[in-house]
């Protein structure tokens, strides 16, 4: 199997992301990526405790990669892959980096992949033009509007993403700089949000 | 429909600009989402203020990215949506290649990412739509099956896989790859965009394994002429 370096690799070159744009639509999108090699090694590491923290943060760093901006960012399918993987395996985590996606530039595949973790299920409420409705589905607001039946809006995510990589569940529960994490990655630079290349 | 408004509106949004959502009378944007960096050094930090993003029916009707597209007989609205950006040169080329190991003899017609195989076909490449919207375009434009034998230039091909549509394309060429003295074997070729990485001739049956092997043959025809 490939190691985790091996699978971002792959995952983050032109040709696998050509692989997956022969789909026509998410479906076949996910079916596609479903097949690759890299994925499944990404999912098994993803089982590793702290990993799904270090993923969290390379999509940060992807999505705020500036490219050539005429283009869609040349890692939106990777960006896709991370986000369908990370939602898998740590559900939490995928909806805040679905939410980093979705106020993102030039992403197709990422914000689809985004759209779908948090659309879930979703009270529709049908309203007359001029009044609104709002009701609440766990983190996220439905607001009715006018002739638009269903919009969406996001509330506040119930996590913050705080210094030096780390992301608490729980914001009371800050734990001091030398909490040990999982040494398999965390001290690795190269998978650390900054010496993300 | 869940979706997101358009890619501009989310800079604006993002900008704290939306003015232009109201103007077009869309679903303005109630707040936005701030996301702030605290330190610049060696983390990412992020701390999300302010937190709403109002999401509107994306490739739907209310979508104001979305083309007005609407089938023949009933006028259905056919959803659709255009991405904000085309892939770069460079993601173009790597597509090409990825193409050409699937499909040696194609030729590539056009090379770009803004527009599917059903965005070709229905949509004059203005726009994306997912393949299963194509039942209702079928139905309400007046399409029927025709087997391969009848079918002529113009007409379309189906993919299915699995039973489920996956691909459509144009019938572009027949051509006569008869062997001397062999009958006459005629070759039908097929004008199609593949996903997004360009649009490409080529033969029938060479197609990514993902389209799936089942065709069908769909025609507009009217036999009077």
């Amino acid at each position: 199997m490939l190691s985790l370096s091996g699978a971002i690799e792959s995952i983050e070159r032109a040709e696998f992301s050509s692989s997956l744009g022969l789909a026509n639509n998410v479906d076949m999108f996910r079916e596609l990526l479903g097949r690759e090699p890299a994925v499944q090694a990404l999912l098994a590491y993803l089982k590793q405790p702290g990993n799904s923290k270090i993923l969290l943060g390379r999509i940060e760093s992807l999505v705020r990669e500036q490219d050539d901006i005429r283009f869609r960012n040349s890692r939106d399918a990777a960006i896709a892959v991370y986000l369908w993987a990370l939602n898998a395996t740590n559900p939490p985590l995928g909806r805040l980096g679905a939410s980093m996606v979705l106020v993102a530039p030039r992403l197709w595949w990422a914000r689809k992949t985004a759209l779908a973790i948090v659309s879930g299920t979703s009270v529709h409420t049908e309203s007359a033009r001029g009044s609104s409705g709002v009701s609440l589905v766990g983190q996220w607001r439905t607001a009715s509007q006018g002739d638009i039946k269903e919009v969406m809006v996001l509330g506040e995510p119930p996590f913050e993403l705080i210094r030096e990589n780390r992301v608490l569940d729980d914001p009371s529960a800050i734990k001091s700089q030398g909490e040990p994490d999982n040494p398999s990655l965390v001290d690795d630079p190269k998978f650390t949000t900054s010496g993300a290349s | 429909m869940i979706a997101i408004l358009a890619c501009e509106s989310s800079r604006r949004a993002l900008r704290g600009d939306y003015s232009d959502d109201r103007k077009r009378g869309s679903v303005p944007v109630a707040r936005t989402t701030r996301i702030k960096r605290t330190s610049t050094v060696h983390s990412s930090v992020l701390k999300t203020t302010k937190m709403a993003e109002i999401i509107i029916g994306r490739a739907s009707e209310h979508d104001p990215a979305a083309l007005h597209l609407y089938t023949k007989g009933n006028r259905r609205f056919i959803e659709n949506e255009l991405p904000d950006s085309d892939l770069s040169r460079d993601a173009l080329r790597a597509a090409r290649e990825i193409v050409r190991g699937i499909s040696p003899s194609a030729m590539c017609r056009s090379l770009t990412g803004l527009y599917n195989c059903v965005g070709l076909v229905f949509a004059s490449r203005r726009t994306m739509v997912d393949v299963k919207h194509l039942p209702i375009i079928l139905e309400d434009d007046g399409y029927s099956m025709i087997p391969e034998s009848d079918a002529l230039l113009g007409d379309i091909v189906l993919y299915r896989r699995n039973g489920l549509i996956s691909h459509v394309g144009i019938v572009f060429e027949f051509r006569d790859v008869s062997i001397r003295g062999d009958r006459s074997r005629i070759e039908v070729w097929v004008l199609s965009q593949w996903g997004e990485n360009g649009e490409y001739l080529h033969k029938l049956r060479e197609v990514p394994t993902i389209y799936g092997d089942g065709l069908e043959f769909w025609s507009e025809r009217r036999p009077e002429c």
